[in-house]
């Protein structure tokens, strides 16, 4: 029974774990690049798994193929927000600078408007489908072919960006401009073009996430907000703007959240996770793992 | 002043004829006007004041109602009522000292937190107590519940305009300007935040008490709502939160919106006020009482 | 009269040594200058002295009262008033209700808001702001930010003043104005005034005596004509003797 148990937890903490990992790298980079706490970052996993949903009932296709589709409309969406909203609050009017509580809360009212667009449009109730629904056996060990194939993608996604930082001079650039803002412009960054990119890079990547968690789970209009939460832990668990950290510790809360789901019950499941959160901000803001000290 | 003492007075006045007069629906759309200015009024003291802006301040209001379902029939609607108060200025308290060492924008999705993990454990512990929702009888009419939270809406402006005009208000403003240099010139700035927070919970606890009891219905999903403290916080931006005319704008505008469009489309609503959030803090960030009125901000008295 | 005494002071970092067994004493009504070149420990003292942080070694100790562990705020409230080097005045409130907050809470607080006003008037005037009184702090130039910094430091009454910096980013025409502004308050309210400079010729009309820091260490102390001649202090900033 316990290697049963032990098992099948393991690959659904895996695959919680990846998808954790990859939403939380989205939100990761736009933070660290921009320093813009996008609370509405849940929401583009909405949209992604909506994406994939049409894709799949009205077309029949794969959300495997329908992803590009849902991380093409995200960078769309993203870009919009960028000309219409980040640009405002990152020149910094006196109106932004006073309260930097003030960003927040217009994430917070897109965050409002995107799910109550999507609910007038979508109607609120749950929607899910069957694709990949086979079920693969590795020892004791049962896992339906779509969880695979979510952590495997999950998983190209993460390492390839993290390549993509090391190797790629763009990455290279994303990886100044998180370090030292100030200095990545003075060494002849453009640093627009670089927060643009990213900023479509990490949407991008969220609508991937949840084209991956369509496959898995129901979706519904207001199905973000946990994702928000979330990834909003994950960060702040791998250090705010260290992306490899922030990879461990998606796959960290993912082990958390299984195997205490497992050892307490669901009805626990947010007061788990709504937990790390409060106590990660009240403890240690910086993070874990990351060393960075906020500016207080 | 004298001149807004004089409004203040009228409004209130004319307030309190309004049950005399109307039928039950408009009393009970001033009901939810008079709840929103005092939950207002009271989020001001801290968050307009001190520039901690908190997103889940519906924690103070959950709490009170939880205290008048658990405490119905048990204690009469006075002692309810003051309970509820304290409770919530106990939570605040507690909670106060680690919270308020966290700063902008972390400030605010902390108190987010805060607010949903109240609301998930308490769902945990009516689970255990066997209860899914709690039902009170022989609630007091809604005539009594109008002139009640009319007192709490007075109650609570009188106290957002008796703070602006002190020395404990002067310094909750040094502490938004600049919080370093306040301690600098002697501002003991831990204690007067503490204080500001547990005093802008207070009146929020217990208007939750009077509103779980005007439902006569208690589930914590639906007390706990998120969207109470996200009104709050668009009420006071659109309204102004620079004097105290602010969260009566606010408030009346709202009330106003969403017996509109709530009824039939309540998505409508959410998306109206995430609109009018997203204009007014980009656009006209002193808010509706600062663009009409030309409100100097200032603190000299 | 002793006001203020350092006494083996030290502040380490994680492994940053960022002051060493400094130690030195300030008489009442004195202006003791502190020079240094940047890194030397100079804001890290400040910082000390006004109870932003706590020395890693050492005592600092004003009017015979152990300031060891007090919060800024009960440091004020003893007698210690400071400016920052970066100016960080109450942006969006009038640079009366600046001073006058300082006046409600300083050292000796005002027993009404109508005195606090009072207090902050008389402070202005002395400064030279007085008609920007109802102006925003954030709308005045650096030089007049520099003012209001002062001014309401002075208005908390504290009866040692720390000024750190407070010529730096202004005009030769600028700093003569300052360096007027800060005699005049020096001896209006009778302050001793430990001030921080980088522009030497301020800090050597102004110090009656002047300390030197180096690498966190105090070097040397003595009148500014002392300092000036002093081997050690010319190897420290021009590498030479002096002539």
């Amino acid at each position: 029974m316990d290697a049963i148990l032990s098992g099948q937890l393991l690959a659904a903490a895996l695959v919680t774990g990846a998808l954790y990992a990859l939403t939380a790298l989205g939100l990761n980079l736009v933070y660290g690049t921009m320093r813009l706490l996008n609370v509405a970052h849940g929401d583009l996993v909405m949209i992604g798994a909506y994406v994939a949903f049409w894709a799949f009932t009205l077309l029949a296709l794969s959300p495997l193929l329908s992803m590009f589709a849902a991380a093409a409309i995200a960078a769309l969406f993203g870009l919009a927000l960028y000309y219409g909203l980040f640009r405002r609050l990152l020149e910094g009017g006196k109106a932004a600078q006073r309260l930097e509580a003030n960003s927040l809360l217009l994430f917070f009212a897109v965050s409002v408007i995107v799910q109550n667009v999507a609910a007038l449009q979508f109607s609120g109730t749950p929607r899910g489908f069957q694709y990949l629904g086979d079920v693969y056996r590795f020892g004791n060990v049962a896992v339906t072919g779509n969880r695979i194939a979510a952590f495997a993608v999950a998983m190209v996604l993460c390492f390839g960006i993290m390549a993509f930082l090391r190797f790629h001079v763009m990455g290279l650039a994303i990886k100044a401009l998180i370090q030292r803002r100030d200095a990545a412009a003075i060494v002849g960054i453009n640093v627009e073009r670089v927060q643009i990119l990213t900023l479509c890079l990490g949407f991008a990547t969220a609508a991937v996430a949840g084209a991956l968690v369509s496959m898995t789970e129901q979706i519904s209009p207001f199905m973000g907000f946990p994702f928000t939460i979330a990834a909003f832990v994950v960060i702040i668990l791998g250090g705010l703007g260290n992306v490899t950290g922030g990879i461990v510790a998606g796959f960290l809360l993912g082990a958390l959240e299984t195997y205490g789901v497992a050892l307490t019950s669901s009805a626990y499941r947010s007061i788990l996770i709504y937990g790390v959160f409060v106590l990660i901000l009240l403890v240690r803001p910086q993070g874990l793992l990351g060393g960075r000290r906020i500016v207080r | 002043m004298k001149g807004t003492a004089a409004v203040l007075i009228g409004l209130a006045v004319l307030a309190a004829a309004v049950p005399l007069v109307a039928g039950d629906y408009f009393v009970g759309v001033g009901l939810s006007l008079l709840m929103y200015v005092a939950l207002t009024q009271s989020w001001i003291v801290l968050s307009g004041m001190t520039g901690y802006v908190s997103l889940g301040h519906v924690v103070f209001y959950g709490l009170g109602g939880y205290v008048a379902a658990l405490a119905w029939g048990v204690i009469p609607l006075a002692g309810i009522v003051v309970f509820a108060g304290l409770a919530a200025f106990v939570l605040a308290a507690a909670i106060g000292l680690p919270a308020l060492r966290v700063r902008g924008p972390y400030f605010v999705i902390l108190t987010f937190g805060l607010a949903e993990l109240a609301k998930y454990v308490v769902i945990v512990i009516e689970g255990w107590l066997g209860k899914f929702s709690r039902v009170m009888f022989g609630g007091p009419g809604l005539d009594t519940l109008f002139y009640i939270m009319l007192g709490l809406a007075a109650a609570a402006t009188l106290i957002t305009l008796l703070v602006r005009r002190s020395r404990f208000g002067q310094g909750l403003l040094a502490i938004r300007e600049n919080e370093e240099a306040a301690e600098t010139v002697g501002v003991p700035t831990v204690r007067l935040k503490l204080l500001a927070f547990g005093l802008s919970a207070i009146i929020p606890g217990m208007v939750g008490s009077l509103m779980v009891l005007r439902s006569t219905y208690f589930e914590p999903a639906l007390l706990f709502d998120p969207v109470i403290s996200f009104s709050i916080v668009t009420m006071a931006v659109v309204g102004g939160s620079d004097d105290v005319k602010g969260p009566l704008l606010g408030a009346a505008g709202f009330v106003l919106l969403s017996e509109l469009l709530w009824a039939n489309a309540p998505q409508l609503y959410m998306i109206m006020v995430g609109v009018l959030l997203i204009g007014f803090v980009l656009f006209v960030p002193e808010g509706l009482s600062g663009r009409l009125f030309r409100a100097r901000r200032s603190g000299a008295k | 009269m002793t006001l203020l005494s350092v006494k083996n002071v030290g502040k380490s970092f994680g492994g940053l040594n960022a002051l060493h067994d400094v130690s030195f004493d300030v008489r009442k009504g004195e202006i003791v200058g502190i020079m240094g070149a940047n890194g030397a420990g100079k804001t890290t003292l400040f910082s000390l002295i006004a109870g932003h942080e706590r020395p890693s070694a050492g005592d600092i100790v004003l009017a015979g009262r152990n300031l060891q562990g007090l919060r800024p705020h009960r440091v004020c409230r003893l007698g210690i008033a400071r400016t920052f080097q970066i100016v960080r005045p109450f942006g969006g409130l009038t640079v009366e209700a600046n001073v006058a907050t300082a006046a409600l809470y300083g050292a000796e607080p005002a027993e009404s808001a109508d005195a606090a006003a009072r207090r902050a008037n008389e402070v202005l005037a002395i400064v030279g702001l007085a008609d920007r009184a109802g102006d925003l702090a954030e709308n005045l130039t650096l030089s007049g930010q520099k003012r209001l910094e002062l001014a309401r430091a002075v208005a908390t009454k504290g009866r040692l003043l720390l000024l750190d910096e407070v010529m730096a980013g202004l005009t030769p025409s600028e700093v003569a104005a300052m360096l007027d502004v800060v005699r005049r308050l020096h001896k209006e309210y009778r302050l001793t005034i430990l001030i921080i400079e980088h522009v030497m010729r301020a800090l050597m009309m102004l110090a009656g005596r002047i300390i030197v820091l180096h690498h966190g260490e105090l070097i040397a102390a003595g009148s500014p004509a002392e300092i000036g001649a002093d081997p050690r202090v010319h190897a420290c900033y021009f590498g030479t003797a002096p002539s």
